[in-house]
């Protein structure tokens, strides 16, 4: 009986809430990037990643973990630092942060196929 | 059949509208090839058979087109070799079924003809069990010394191929294209690694591309080549049944895995085991039977070493690892009671999770955790967004 009063979905973030978010990133990116020639963290290239997202050391084992356990190209490397410099800037921090970088290494792992291109 | 006539049963062999059928026919009586080769075009006119005689026309015109023994250097030179029906190399278990090709186009080496071949099959679209049970018995059987003939396909053949490659076993496979032919080619690495430690064969002319048609005629020599059969996953209208129904038809072990019953993927192997198929649990079922075969009456090796233990370091040096995201502690022990062998998605879990416990983890919560317990060897991806309880063996 405890289960069928349970709630079967969640109420998520607004879009409105969701699109604030979104808009101080963007805000967030514009002042990192001033005076760079970019404006956004998809437009960083190798440099500017080493130097905007920097990871501490442990973090960094982790990601050179998870590249080789999962077969990470170097591109892909330097992608899912990007994608977790977005994320930490959408949850307002200033340094990424573990559940960032792993947030991120998800979704790279989200639209992977069932073929992983073993071998 | 000596060595320096394989330039020649090539040659044969090549010749447009020449199948393999009239080519047994054209050296009935223990012609050479060689000898075939410098015979007149009106010997050739009576050795045909009847209504086929046109084809001199043809084996004319090949022979001034073509220089047999310069163009097996230059197969030889790109790693490719030819061997044919009556000749040594020529292997054992294909010689002895009826539709058996003239000749095969191979690179690395063909089986041992001493040693247990077992086809291992299945769907390419396959299941994560598929995934596992592939794995599982491509490594029993490697370590058991079974050399494991295969289609190289997407799923299950790829799969079991490469892992007897990765636990040093024997592997072949058998190609629907020309042996110089990547296919499918998301699958080059492997094809490169059968190169060097095991094989790749195929009935075709080199340079061939793969048609749908070339496939299920090359069924008949996976199945040719092996003591056995071995479907893992398997629909039940599949490429992989007609493949089964070859293998019945040259007298050939068929063994069947068991699925779930209202499982599509193991419905084709359901069904088998329903008709009398051998029933595997274990790789020990399979390796009974085999030892059965006549042609092991003297017996074959198939202890299985003592599992190697697992590398726990890996694991160890990881679990530090779980401490490192302590803002929710026990978000990881929920997550294991709520995974089992079925895939969920991250939402699925989540809710789960607030089914398990009342709290509400967002979803950046739930992937970050399930992405660090999937590099501590807790969980492990199923593809598509899944997750699933990581299956140890």
């Amino acid at each position: 009986m405890e289960k069928i009063t349970k709630k079967t979905v969640f109420v998520n973030e607004s879009s409105a809430d969701i699109r604030a978010r979104v808009m101080k990133a963007r805000a967030i990116q514009k002042e990192r990037f001033t005076g760079t020639g970019i404006e956004f963290n998809a437009e960083m290239g190798s440099c500017q990643i080493e130097r905007y997202c920097s990871l501490n050391e442990s973090q960094r084992k982790m990601l050179l973990q998870a590249l080789e356990k999962k077969n990470i190209s170097l591109r892909s490397y330097y992608k899912i630092m990007k994608v977790a410099r977005t994320i930490a800037d959408l949850d307002g921090k200033e340094q990424i942060e573990d559940m960032h970088l792993l947030e991120s290494l998800f979704y790279r792992q989200a639209d992977e196929k069932y073929w992983k291109g073993r071998g | 059949m000596e060595e320096k006539e394989i330039p020649y049963a090539q040659w044969l062999y090549r010749i447009k509208g020449l199948g393999s059928k009239t080519i047994f026919h054209l050296l009935d009586g223990d012609v050479k090839p060689s000898r075939l080769y410098q015979m007149s075009k009106e010997e050739w006119m009576e050795r045909l058979p009847a209504g086929k005689s046109r084809l001199a026309q043809a084996m004319e015109q090949a022979r001034t087109q073509y220089e047999p023994e310069q163009e097996y250097r230059k197969l030889l030179s790109q790693g490719i070799r030819f061997t044919c029906a009556g000749h040594e190399s020529y292997p054992y278990l294909l010689a002895q079924i009826p539709d058996r090709p003239f000749g095969i186009y191979y690179m690395g080496r063909l089986p041992d003809e001493h040693r247990p071949s077992l086809a291992i099959i299945g769907a390419r679209n396959c299941s994560p069990y598929g995934i596992y049970m592939a794995e599982k018995f491509g490594r029993e059987l490697a370590e058991a010394g079974v050399q494991i003939i295969s289609g190289m396909a997407r799923g299950i053949d790829g799969i079991s191929q490469q892992t007897v490659l990765e636990n040093n076993g024997y592997s072949l496979a058998v190609l629907g294209c020309g042996a110089d032919v990547c296919y499918p080619a998301e699958n080059r690495k492997l094809y490169q690694r059968l190169q060097k430690q095991g094989g790749i064969c195929s009935e075709y002319i080199p340079g061939t591309l793969p048609q749908s048609m070339l496939f299920p005629p090359r069924n008949r020599i996976i199945s040719g080549l092996a003591d056995g059969v071995l479907v893992i996953e398997a629909k039940q209208k599949s490429g992989t049944l007609i493949t089964v129904d070859m293998a019945l038809e040259q007298g050939r072990e068929v063994f069947a895995l068991p699925g779930r019953a209202n499982e599509p993927l193991s419905e084709g192997c359901n069904r088998l085991l329903k008709q009398g198929a051998c029933m595997v649990l274990d790789t020990q079922d399979i390796l009974r039977e085999l030892e059965k075969l006549p042609r092991f009456c003297h017996g074959i090796t198939t202890a299985l070493p003592e599992r190697k233990q697992r590398k726990e370091t890996d694991a160890d040096g990881e679990g530090k690892g779980s401490e490192r995201n302590t803002r929710k502690p026990g978000l990881c022990e929920i997550i294991r009671k709520v995974l089992d062998l079925t895939p969920k998605t991250v939402e699925e879990i989540r809710m789960e999770v607030f089914h398990m416990t009342d709290e509400e983890y967002s979803v950046s919560e739930i992937a970050a955790m399930l992405m660090q317990m999937e590099l501590s060897g807790m969980v492990q991806s199923a593809g598509n967004g899944g997750f699933m309880e990581k299956i140890r063996f």
